[in-house]
């Protein structure tokens, strides 16, 4: 196996992680030693892990931290934190009393010194949780808009899709309509008619956009009756396909363009487009 | 032996850490106690015992302050693996004698979600790792957080080792994509 598999394979991560143990785990610190491009690997598997534990960052109370450096301290054969005598019982505070009043003024320059440090780190260690707290943020952001983003693209996926199956389905007529005599000879929509059912779908294909508080109206025309199939704008750029209304079955099909949101019956001198099953 | 002449800054952390200049862990555990700690009640779920587990742990990481090696791994990585180490042990020394030693892992709950629910620091960050499939999560807490090896992930889960391994994989890019 090359060394681009060996990262490829997951045992970096599983390494991470720290479910390998025994040969398995000195097997990828040996490929760590003879390969950088391991070794950035786990780094990078580790650097992930890391985040995460850092984020769920609890602060200890403030009060354990002399007793806890102290315990480690004196658990290396070294004096507690205090630094004054050997017995780990004796605070800090308490115990230099003495050499305090000889030399105070040292002291009092020491602790400043101390204090400054200390109030440096912790600013600095407040704004590095401030900036990881707003990036946190903003990354949280950016994905809901990129989920949102891709919601609707899985939506248009979908439909597409229909649409498409619409269009291959074997029990779909299709009437070409065009412009009527009078019109522009170039207009054009199509009808897509699903006889299982019997949905209707139009597609416009060439038709100006109707004018304001004018709409097109589509009619099944059947037995020489026209039959409502519902309003429309013109092409509508979201989708190819827009769904109409149902009807058992019609031999052509018309479009007239009514008053906003169309009319009983058909304005015959406002036709613009007619076609019959296109066979 | 001792030394409080150097002031410690983040270039020179480790060079005095690993000298055993007492002001480096005062700066390490003012930088990453609180990581440390989060951590370890994660894992175990016990404030209290946490306190412990956490002097524990410094302790340890002082001890073995000459071990540690620059060139192998982040100081952060190599406190935060003893400290779950330690964890992890004390899990097992306790808990597998206990009554849920013989509970599958499917009798647990897991969750990579925070155990502080009200803790509203933490709220964005369940909002994230909800973006990671649960068997992903699952992969994360049970070797990470519970010292699960890939076999017994494997026998547990009843899923082939590879799977294992592609889940780990699977999971750690997610949480890159999280926190990158």
């Amino acid at each position: 196996m090359d060394v681009r598999e060996y990262i490829e394979s997951g045992i970096i991560e599983a390494y991470a992680m720290g479910m390998l143990v025994g040969a398995d785990a000195r097997e990828v610190e040996r490929m760590a030693d003879e390969h950088p491009e391991v070794r950035t690997a786990i780094r990078d598997a580790q650097s992930s892990l890391n985040s995460l534990t850092q984020a769920y960052a609890v602060n200890p109370k403030p009060e354990w931290k002399d007793d806890i450096l102290n315990a480690a301290f004196t658990s290396k054969g070294g004096e507690p934190v205090s630094d004054n005598s050997g017995d780990s019982k004796v605070r800090k505070l308490e115990s230099s009393e003495e050499s305090q009043k000889s030399n105070g003024f040292n002291w009092a320059i020491a602790a400043s010194i101390a204090l400054l440090i200390s109030l440096g780190i912790n600013v600095f260690q407040y704004l590095s949780l401030n900036d990881f707290k707003s990036e946190l943020a903003a990354t949280n952001m950016r994905l809901a808009e990129l989920e949102e983003s891709q919601q609707v693209m899985v939506a248009n996926y979908r439909e597409a899709n229909q649409q498409l199956a619409v269009l291959t389905d074997p029990s779909t007529a299709n009437f070409i309509m065009k412009g009527v005599q009078g019109r522009d000879p170039e207009f054009r929509a199509d009808v897509f008619w699903n006889a299982q059912t019997e949905m209707v779908y139009l597609n416009v294909r060439n038709l100006p956009t109707a004018p304001t508080g004018k709409q097109y109206q589509l009619w099944a025309l059947k037995d020489g009756k026209p039959i409502d199939m519902g309003v429309f704008d013109g092409i509508d750029p979201e989708r190819a396909l827009q769904e109409m209304g149902r009807v058992p079955g019609a031999q052509a099909f018309a479009v007239t363009l009514e008053p906003e949101g169309g009319s009983v019956n058909p304005t015959l001198e406002e036709m613009y487009v007619y076609g019959t099953l296109n066979s | 032996m001792t030394r409080f002449s150097a002031k410690i800054t983040e270039d020179n952390l480790i060079e005095e850490f690993k000298a055993g200049n007492k002001a480096a862990l005062n700066y390490i555990y003012d930088a990453y106690s609180g990581a440390l700690y989060g951590t370890i009640i994660k894992i175990t779920g016990n404030e209290e015992q946490s306190r412990d587990l956490l002097q524990e742990a410094f302790v340890k990481i002082w001890k073995k302050a000459e071990n540690y090696d620059p060139d192998k791994g982040a100081l952060y990585t190599w406190m935060i693996n003893l400290t779950r180490n330690l964890c992890i042990d004390y899990l097992r020394s306790k808990k597998f004698k206990n009554t849920q030693k013989n509970q599958s892992l499917d009798n647990h709950v897991y969750s990579l979600e925070s155990n502080r629910r009200f803790d509203p620091q933490h709220i964005g960050l369940n909002e994230l790792l909800k973006r990671l499939p649960d068997e992903q999560q699952q992969v994360i807490y049970y070797s990470y957080f519970q010292g699960y090896t890939q076999k017994e992930i494997s026998e547990e889960l009843d899923i082939p080792l590879g799977t294992v391994k592609s889940r780990a994989k699977a999971a750690l890019e997610k949480l890159k994509k999280v926190f990158n």
